[in-house]
């Protein structure tokens, strides 16, 4: 027995035997419709294959321009699936008088023939008279048609009043018609789907709907790696499905609004609002009106308490979650850590709860219990008359005082994609990626990543070479990439390397480090990165003093810096990337003024060891603003306002333009501004983020679509101000307080008070050891 | 060694632009393990190369793909397949002479089937005679690097033009335009033209269903 035949083996078929367009596009609606139609019959009972049904509608006119079409392609499609083939051998010559009760396969694909003009499903009876029209100068035709039509018309009220839903619902399925706003968008690649290792499961096995939403644009998401270990390891359960949805751009969200089609998913098209779980990945802050808007597009109650039973249930996890407060109004549940262990236990739970009927509210005290998961709603912010924050008071008694972050202890065996689907839309980063590590041990003390991915975890070279052999097989990329927070600090990083390097040019594949900070390298790696050109090099010094790196215990000197440079310039490099950041604690303009020095240095030691030729040297110096993150020791600092970075990027901008073979890069200030109210936010920071959506703020991280205008005004109305803020009491509780990282906030405030004792001042005896590191 | 390979692009996948279907084949033949060979120089890119562009939105019954490998193409249609994304699928992989010139030196005509709302009143068939029978077929081209649009006369690109039947509102059209280097007619330029000297209602350009049906090659 053959296996049943696949939608590509039919559209094989189509080519072989040169099925016309308009007729494939002909079969697909009636095969659409055959299935969904099947689907609801056998849903009420019916012993029915609403796949089979599926397929014979794929294949049934597929040689329509030949003599006794039905015959000829029942007699092809008999040497692959002979239920088929019958089922087309009669499609043509058919008695629909019958009892829904009675129905087979044969009766749906007729019905569905009969029900589709052209392309599109129009209901039976249009379809009819449409034929009767077009014989109208044929008496007996028209008489045989009028027949046709009392007969369908009658197993029509027959199925409709078994499925107790008109027909046209039942075909349908719950597939928004997206196909006519394609061709009016830019990039509609975007949101077609279809890709390859994309999940096609099958929905009549499924419990648990989840819609993975990633606020961005498809193809910023489609290179988050975290998107595809989820989707992966989703899929792979059994009951469970996940689909995905991104944030349409402007002009197809505009297109959205005017046909009323609301957020879809990409694997089905049907409304994200139809899953069970809607959950969102909170990757960076200005993603926040997105994830708003998104649920506004999808239909959902915007916020938790407006949800009602039937509604989905709204989640969110991703490193932003460690501050769960500014959009838990928004979120049914937040989970917090990492996703790999509690996602299957979420979907257990949910399945469970799905299948006993249960309220709402039950499965919310349900998953409650879970380690590292927050129910906003079961938790109560509490202020003092002056609006001081004090506490949360939680619900229920039987809940934890905070909420435990989740960890997974073993990568090796934890869940990683070997086949990650592969963008259609050409994406940020389209290679196969292994995660090597997770969290670092440097404790660089602005550093949340640092910070709340403790401990640090590693896959074994052997499972990293797995899983990159697998990826590569499976996906055809021609390039791959290490993903760790710092992937120098990978014990055996060099061996690891230069065995992957040999392996990897043998399959035409080049190896990109993405996080590789040069002072980490020997000279012997370094050359050999140098053979692939993807590789960048950079270095984070962050600050420009000795003084304020060790303040920021930042972990490198200014002789590392050089010796990497050195080191680079010898094999022939002529680029080097430097990041700074501006606006850290007790920062001075010498400080500023250090960076220049340093690029001055830099560019000098270029030319020395260049020669003549060194004048093709340059080095680029990006400048980020300093934002205070939670749970890290400088939770408690103040950023600068934005007009003092403002000025300091000018200072900057205008002393380094004397340094030759400099690039000056920096972030916009405006944006810096709007990410430390939102990440230092608390529950009430969420009126302000809904007002900035409602006044149209969008893709804040996109320079050009950032308002700040519009940000200013939504804090103003509000009640707040950009530049405030009201947690930098060291002695006072911190709304994020609800979170518990593991992390002592008595080991947070002694390393800020370390900073602050470095002030200007103050310098130390010596630069803090790297044996002090802690890899807790 | 060369190969080429027929395919169809339908559905969705019209949506896929060109650069999109060409890293999509690149992954699919290296993903059923055919490594093509990569071209000489600061650059190297693989020698893969489509015979016609196909505008975003159009769907095709019949495209080529050429490869170069070093060693024999190994992996069948069904392989292919498997690693391609929806509605681009393999119908074909045949061997190339080796001597032959590349298939898009030898394109020359590609024919399209057209479905488009708002038909002109009357016969239409013979809208398309007296369209066709003008000394000069006047159609307007946007010049991007110019900002402005130029008037061309289309009529030497024009192989045939017939219309196949009206469907409601809609009506269907089958075309054979020019389509060898220097001398590409896009279908739409034509419909736009035909519309035009119709004094047919406007059509977006996104309301024409276009599919290409043939890419006639030279013997
Ligand atoms: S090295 Fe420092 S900045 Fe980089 S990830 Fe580790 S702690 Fe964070």
């Amino acid at each position: 027995m053959n296996d049943p035949l696949t939608e590509k083996d039919c559209y094989r078929l189509f080519a072989e035997y040169g099925t016309m367009p308009h007729i494939i596009r002909h079969c697909a609606a009636v095969s659409r419709a055959s299935y969904l139609i099947a689907s609801e019959l056998r849903a009420a009972g019916l012993g029915i294959d609403p796949a089979l049904a599926g397929r014979a509608g794929l294949l049934h006119d597929m040689v329509r321009t030949e003599a006794n079409h039905a015959e000829r392609a029942a007699e092809i499609v008999a040497r692959y699936d002979a239920a088929a083939a019958d089922i087309i051998r009669v499609h043509m010559h058919y008695d629909l008088a019958k009892d829904a009760a009675s129905m087979t396969e044969t009766d749906v694909v007729a019905l569905a023939d009969r029900s589709v003009l052209e392309d599109s499903y129009v209901g039976h009876r249009k379809r009819i008279e449409f034929m009767i029209q077009r014989f109208s100068d044929n008496p007996g035709a028209v008489n045989i048609l009028r027949e046709k039509l009392a007969e369908t018309s009658g197993l029509v009220a027959s199925i409709e009043s078994l499925l107790g839903k008109p027909m046209g619902e039942a075909a349908r399925g719950d597939a928004v018609d997206v196909d006519r706003l394609l061709r009016r968008v830019v990039k509609p690649g975007r949101y077609i789907g279809g890709e390859v290792n994309s999940a096609r499961k099958n929905l009549s096995f499924v419990t648990t709907r989840v819609a993975f939403c990633f606020p961005d644009l498809y193809e910023i998401g489609m290179s988050y790696t975290g998107l595809q270990i989820i989707y992966g390891l989703l899929n792979s359960m059994e009951g469970v499905c996940c689909e995905r949805a991104f944030a349409p751009a402007a002009d197809m969200e505009a297109l959205m609004r005017e046909e009323g089609i609301p957020l879809f998913t990409l694997e089905t098209h049907s409304p994200a609002s139809h899953a069970d779980l809607v959950a969102f990945t909170l990757q960076y802050e200005l993603s926040y009106t997105n994830i708003l808007n998104m649920i506004d597009l999808a239909g959902i109650p915007p916020l938790s308490s407006g949800r009602a039973e039937g509604d989905p249930f709204v989640c969110a996890g991703g490193s932003c979650a460690c501050n769960p407060e500014p959009l838990a109004d928004a979120f049914d549940f937040i989970v917090i850590g990492d996703g790999e262990d509690i996602f299957p236990v979420i979907c257990g739970l949910h399945s469970k709860w799905k299948n006993n009927g249960g309220a709402r509210r039950e499965f919310l005290e349900a998953i409650a219990r879970v380690e590292g998961v927050y129910v906003p709603l079961f938790y109560e912010p509490i202020y003092d008359g002056s609006g001081k924050y004090l506490r949360h008071d939680k619900k229920l008694d039987c809940l934890p005082d905070r909420i435990r972050k989740r960890s997974v202890d073993d990568l090796d065996n934890a869940y990683y994609p070997l086949s990650p689907i592969i963008p259609v839309v050409e994406a940020v980063h389209e290679r196969a990626v292994c995660e090597i590590s997770r969290g670092c041990g440097r404790g660089c003390r602005f550093c949340q990543a640092g910070h709340i991915y403790r401990p640090v975890r590693k896959r074994t070279p052997e499972r990293v070479r797995g899983i990159i052999d697998a990826q590569l097989t499976g996906t055809g990329y021609d390039e791959v990439s290490l993903l760790s927070l710092s992937v120098g600090d990978y014990p055996g990083i060099e061996p690891l390397v230069a065995g992957l390097m040999d392996d990897l040019k043998k399959r035409d594949v080049s190896l990109s480090l993405p996080s590789l900070r040069l002072d980490t390298v020997s000279p012997d790696m370094l050359a050999r990165i140098a053979s692939y050109k993807k590789s960048s090099l950079t270095f984070a010094p962050e600050a420009g003093t000795q003084r304020l790196r060790d303040a920021i215990r930042k972990n490198i000197t200014e002789d590392d810096i050089l010796a990497g440079v050195e080191k680079a310039v010898s094999i022939g490099w002529n680029r080097v990337k430097l990041y700074f950041m501006i606006g850290l604690p007790t920062e001075t303009r010498e400080d500023l003024d250090g960076i220049v020095s340093l690029a001055e240095t830099i560019m000098q030691r270029a030319r020395e060891l260049r020669g003549k030729e060194g004048r093709g040297f340059g080095i680029t110096v990006s400048v980020s603003n300093f934002a205070p993150k939670p749970h890290t020791p400088f939770q408690w600092a103040r950023g600068n306002d934005e007009e003092t970075l403002k000025e300091k990027m000018f200072y900057l901008k205008d002393r380094l333009r004397s340094v030759k073979g400099v690039n000056f890069r920096f972030h916009d200030t405006r944006v810096s501004a709007v990410e430390m109210m939102l990440s230092k936010g608390d529950r009430r920071t969420f009126a302000a983020i809904r007002r900035a959506w409602e006044l149209g703020c969008r893709f804040d991280s996109w320079r050009e679509h950032f308002k700040w205008e519009l940000w200013a005004r939504a804090f103003e109305e509000t009640g707040a101000r950009i530049g405030e803020d009201p947690y930098t009491d060291s002695g006072a509780p911190l709304p994020w307080d609800i979170v518990d990282t593991g992390l002592g906030k008595d080991m947070l405030l002694r390393e800020y008070e370390k900073t602050l004792n470095f002030g200007e001042n103050n310098i130390p005896a010596s630069a803090p050891a790297a044996a002090e590191r802690d890899d807790e | 060694m060369r190969t080429l390979i027929t395919f169809m692009k339908t559905g969705r996948a019209a949506c896929m632009s060109h650069l999109d279907l060409q890293r999509a084949m690149l992954r699919g033949l290296r993903s059923a393990g055919v490594r093509p060979v990569y071209s000489a120089g600061f650059n190297p890119h693989p020698k893969l190369s489509l015979a016609l562009p196909l505008s975003l939105g159009f769907e095709s019954l019949c495209e080529y793909l050429e490869v170069t490998t070093a060693s024999p193409f190994s992996a069948s249609i069904e392989e292919l397949n498997r690693a391609l994304p929806d509605g681009v699928v393999v119908a074909g992989v045949g061997m190339v002479a080796e001597r032959s010139a590349s298939v898009a030196s030898l394109v020359r005509y590609a024919e399209y089937d057209i479905v488009a709302p708002n038909p002109p009143c009357g016969s239409i068939a013979e809208q398309i005679d007296s369209y066709l029978a003008q000394e000069r077929i006047v159609a307007e081209k946007e010049n991007r690097k110019k900002a402005r649009t130029d008037e061309i006369d289309i009529k030497p690109m024009i192989k045939g033009f017939v219309s196949e039947r009206r469907v409601g509102e809609r009506a269907r059209y089958a075309c054979t335009l020019s389509a060898h280097a220097g001398a590409v007619l896009n279908p739409l330029l034509l419909m736009r033209s035909f519309y035009g000297f119709c004094g047919a209602p406007a059509v977006n350009d996104d309301e024409f269903i276009v599919t290409r049906t043939k890419i006639i090659l030279a013997k």
